[in-house]
């Protein structure tokens, strides 16, 4: 019977093992703004051409108390002659997985380097905070979905073994 | 109010949909060893083994998770649940009996018992209980994971935080089994042996929680880095990590301490004639019954009503007559007009979903139907359908013509012909069995029935009776007769022998008609009708019916073709190809490799290996038959391939008919409605990587199926198991080509039809 412990385990392994998608990412920037403290967070890590989530955290005062009523705007563009216009996106709350965070998924379309640039507004005061990173090329989409994609050969794997399990048996009997 | 931070839960339809089976089946598994073994399947344990999944959704999709890469306390409490509390309250649920009772015996019996009577298994898994191995695990596990650039790398790397979570959960699962030795299984070790055990593994976590405390300097340079919330130092932080591991983890591991040895000690003064009388099981087993719809409370009621079916009906016939009237009169621009919108971006997906999720929905609410049983009340409708004509051939002539023309034509683009197709579709309903006997049009003719008969053999559903002894004792045969309650089965299909979908509209005249209310609807395993071949009421064995192969084939190399059509690198091949012919138009080379797509896949390729595996296997059935049998095999796999795509189109113009309808509305003069909103018929924005996994999915299990069904058909024909496998192979190699083209097709950049384009 602990076989069938050890199948238990597999399938709650399996259960844990479900992706999970928590926001956030790396730290692209913190800095003060006026008298609130600004984090911008960038997710995945590296970041590469596709959707990518930009995350942002607005503190007031030296206690850290989050900022729930403020509005952001994201700006990014590539830094690059000759680049598109700039697109201009709101981040929102509901957006962001934490609630305390203002999020928002941007299209990263070109590799190289990008510009951001962070609008907050709270009240009568406003202010900006600006960066720039760097985006990765495109990763092969199979390096992204290879999980998905292993699934056949596996299941095929433990089905002949299976098999193979079944005519031994078959076989002594 | 409650806190922002509360709400800070993440949505995972994976984990979810995880502990839900696994809880439903384990819930399933102990109702039934509860009435066997009372004393050992209380409720208690199934209160806890439930506690356990709930901990474990609470620990990866709570705020917890949110919060784990700013606070490492945060961070800290969510490893103590995947490590201290979520494994012994699953343990306590004894899930090892109920999760396998609670399988469907099938898989019970056939999947799983060759492996556990597997000694190679045994031995493997020997090893992995053994209390030794799975002390060694939790504190390597955790010691490991907490080496500062490892932490940080798997903070920083979702796959990789996935799998320390893994880690984590699956070492304190092994580490957790000898302290609770959940029924039915037997310890390794005297139970004292737990004492010590359990004492070391606090002394090391103590040690760890020691280290973290009293060091002055930050550990994990991230949350340095972090933004401070609540204005907490990333110093006091770790330090508050340090006492929650210390003191509830202490908890954690010295509280069973006491419950063993206050256990261990209760029975050494339990002299033998006060053991405790086990309850005697006295509850009666419940019989499983299959599901049948048509048995559930509300539904049951509904679905066989006339009035039901002629309500879907009237709706659907009221969205094609919004068809065709829009398509002639509204702008040629697919993506703009009702007749681009609904047909090909709705229509076709629900189709498919309705098929997979249900069963042949479509042909239930056939708009074709309302004005077709107008006309027969005028019409002769006397004649008997030609007996040369009584196959399928027709059907997989106008299949493939509608999938040429489909690419040649871009009718997804052009209104107009999308509406001549549906008056079409009406004239040919109307001819058909307004002079011909039956449903002659819907069993001989119509694609998208015979699409609908094909793709069904994988539905979950089917019509059939309910027990066959009530058919054997019955003598008016009213399911294909009739009566005056309803007519019979206008499809000839004669319920004792109707074998599976195939033909079936899901009209429900037989469950009318049946006068012994013995006709239901039934859950089953899809596709399971495609591994025997008996003798099906009117459509005889599968394996002689060489029309039925062919339109299976060309619906699932149909599917390939149909969806390569819209990839980049495909129009961009054909456009190539046109320009160094001198071609003005993408025609030929479009027709060129839809006739090699459709015509020469399933005939060399898919007959070809069929063929082949019968030639040099030595299997004990012919070329013809087998080819037949592997066709409709390929079934999954191309409905998958169907539901993908067509999935694709429904996700990413899902609001596209708001437009539509507001344009339409403007058109009838309702000023009102305001300006139509075009941004909406664009390619809806955001993440497709979602999407991307759900059609891969869709694909493993279209191959899986396919393969699988395959190896039972080549199996049922050859003695041994080597043989088979010699049989398939060259099958399984296109069955595999076809998934590779599959997932090349969703890789690739598309053209968005029946989409407008930014700007």
């Amino acid at each position: 019977m602990r076989l069938c412990s050890i199948a238990v385990v597999a399938a709650l392994g399996a259960a844990v093992a479900a992706p999970s998608h928590a926001d956030g990412g790396r730290v692209l920037l913190s800095e003060p703004l006026g008298a609130s403290q600004v984090t911008v967070f960038l997710a995945p890590s590296p970041v590469r051409v596709g959707p990518a989530d930009v995350t942002v955290l607005i503190q007031a005062g030296e206690g850290g108390a989050a900022v729930l009523d403020a509005r952001v705007e994201l700006e990014m563009v590539p830094v690059l002659d000759g680049s598109p216009p700039p697109t201009r996106l709101p981040a929102l709350r509901g957006a962001a997985t934490n609630q305390l965070l203002y999020g928002a998924q941007v299209d990263l379309f070109r590799p190289g380097a990008w510009r951001l640039r962070a609008d907050v507004a709270r009240g009568d005061e406003s202010g900006s905070v600006e960066t720039t990173f760097d985006v990765a090329p495109p990763a092969a989409p199979v390096t992204r979905y290879w999980p998905w994609l292993a699934i056949v050969p596996a299941v095929v794997a433990v089905f002949l073994l299976h098999q193979w399990l079944r005519d031994r048996q078959k076989l002594r009997e | 109010m409650i806190s922002p931070a509360l709400l800070s839960w993440s949505f995972e339809p994976g984990l979810i949909v995880s502990l839900a089976a696994l809880v439903w089946v384990y819930l399933r598994g102990r109702r039934d060893l509860a009435i066997d073994l009372p004393e050992r399947y209380p409720t208690w344990r199934a209160v806890a083994f439930v506690a356990g999944a709930v901990t474990l959704y609470v620990a990866l999709a709570s705020p917890l998770d949110a919060f784990a890469g700013l606070l490492l306390q945060v961070h800290m409490t969510q490893h103590l649940l995947l490590m201290l509390v979520a494994p012994p309250l699953l343990w306590l649920g004894a899930p090892q009996l109920p999760l396998l009772r609670g399988l469907p015996d099938v898989v019970r019996r056939d999947g799983l018992s060759p492996f556990l009577a597997w000694h190679g298994l045994h031995r493997v898994v020997d090893v992995l209980t053994h209390p030794l191995v799975g002390w060694i695990a939790f504190v390597t596990t955790m010691w490991a994971w907490h080496v500062p650039w490892l932490y940080e790398a798997a903070i920083a790397d979702p796959f990789l935080h996935e799998i320390e979570h893994f880690s984590f959960f699956f070492a304190a699962l092994l580490f957790w089994f000898p302290v609770v030795q959940p029924y039915p299984s037997r310890p390794r070790w005297s139970r004292w042996a737990m004492v010590p055990y359990l004492v070391l593994a606090d002394l090391q976590s103590t040690l760890f929680a020691a280290l973290l405390a009293f060091s002055d300097r930050v550990l994990y340079p991230l949350y340095e880095r972090a933004p401070r919330l609540g204005g907490i130092g990333a110093l006091e932080d770790q330090a508050t990590a340090a006492a929650i591991m210390w003191v509830p983890g202490s908890i954690a591991l010295l509280v069973p301490v006491v419950l063993i040895v206050r256990r261990l000690l209760a029975a050494e003064l339990v002299r033998p004639g006060e053991a405790p009388v086990h309850v005697a099981a006295s509850r009666v087993r419940r019989e499983r019954r299959p599901i049948d719809l048509l048995r559930w409370p509300v539904v049951g009621a509904l679905l066989p009503r006339r009035g039901f079916r002629f309500a879907m009906q009237s709706v659907l016939l009221a969205l094609a007559v919004l068809v065709v009237l829009d398509g002639f009169l509204g702008p040629e621009a697919g993506a703009m007009n009702v007749a681009g919108v609904l047909p090909w971006t709705y229509g076709r997906a629900f189709a498919v979903i309705g098929l997979l999720v249900a069963g042949n929905v479509f042909c239930f609410a056939c708009p074709f139907m309302l004005p077709r049983s107008l006309a027969r009340r005028f019409l002769p409708a006397g004649r008997a359908w030609p007996r040369a004509l009584r196959t399928k051939w027709t059907a997989v002539v106008l299949f493939a013509l509608f999938l040429w023309a489909y690419e040649v034509f871009a009718v997804w683009d052009s209104p107009w012909w999308t509406a001549w197709i549906v008056v079409g579709y009406f004239a040919a309903a109307l001819v058909v069995d307004g002079f011909f006997r039956g449903a002659s049009f819907c069993k001989f003719v119509c694609p998208i029935g015979q699409f609908d008969f094909v793709a069904s053999l994988v539905s979950p559903l089917e019509v059939r009776a309910r027990r066959t002894d009530v058919c054997g004792s019955c003598t008016t045969s009213d399911c294909i007769r009739g009566n005056e309650r309803s007519r019979g089965c206008e499809l000839d299909l004669f319920l004792p022998a109707k074998v599976g979908n195939l033909d079936c509209t899901a009209c429900l005249d037989c469950v009318r008609a049946c006068p012994h209310d013995n006709v239901g609807i039934f859950a089953r395993m899809p596709a399971a009708e495609l591994v025997a071949d008996p003798p099906r009421a009117s459509v005889g064995r599968l394996g002689t019916r060489l029309d039925v192969a062919a339109f299976a084939s060309i619906l699932v190399f149909g599917a390939f073709a149909n969806a390569a059509g819209m990839v980049q690198p495909v129009l961009a091949a054909e456009r190539a190809i046109a320009a160094d012919l001198g071609l003005g138009s993408t025609l030929v080379p479009t027709t060129v490799l839809l006739v090699l797509g459709l015509v020469a896949g399933p005939v060399v390729v898919a007959a070809g290996s069929a063929w082949l595996g019968t030639r040099f296997a030595g299997i004990g059935i012919d070329g013809r038959t087998f080819f037949c049998r592997l066709a409709l095999a390929l079934v999954p796999l191309g409905v998958a391939m169907w539901a993908a795509h067509l999935l694709g189109h429904l996700v990413m113009g899902l609001a596209s008919v708001l437009p539509v309808g507001m344009r339409g509305l403007a058109d009838l003069g309702f000023a009102g409605v305001g300006a139509p909103d075009w941004s909406l018929a664009h390619v809806m924005p955001g993440s497709t990587e979602t999407l991307t996994t759900v059609q891969i999915v869709l694909l493993d299990l279209g191959l899986l199926v396919s393969l699988y069904l395959g190896w039972r058909v080549a199996r049922q024909h050859a003695s041994r198991a080597a043989i088979a496998a010699r049989a398939l192979a060259p099958w399984s190699v296109v069955a595999s080509a076809l998934f590779v083209v599959g997932v090349w097709v969703l890789f690739q950049p598309m053209e968005m039809r029946g989409m407008l384009l930014p700007g």
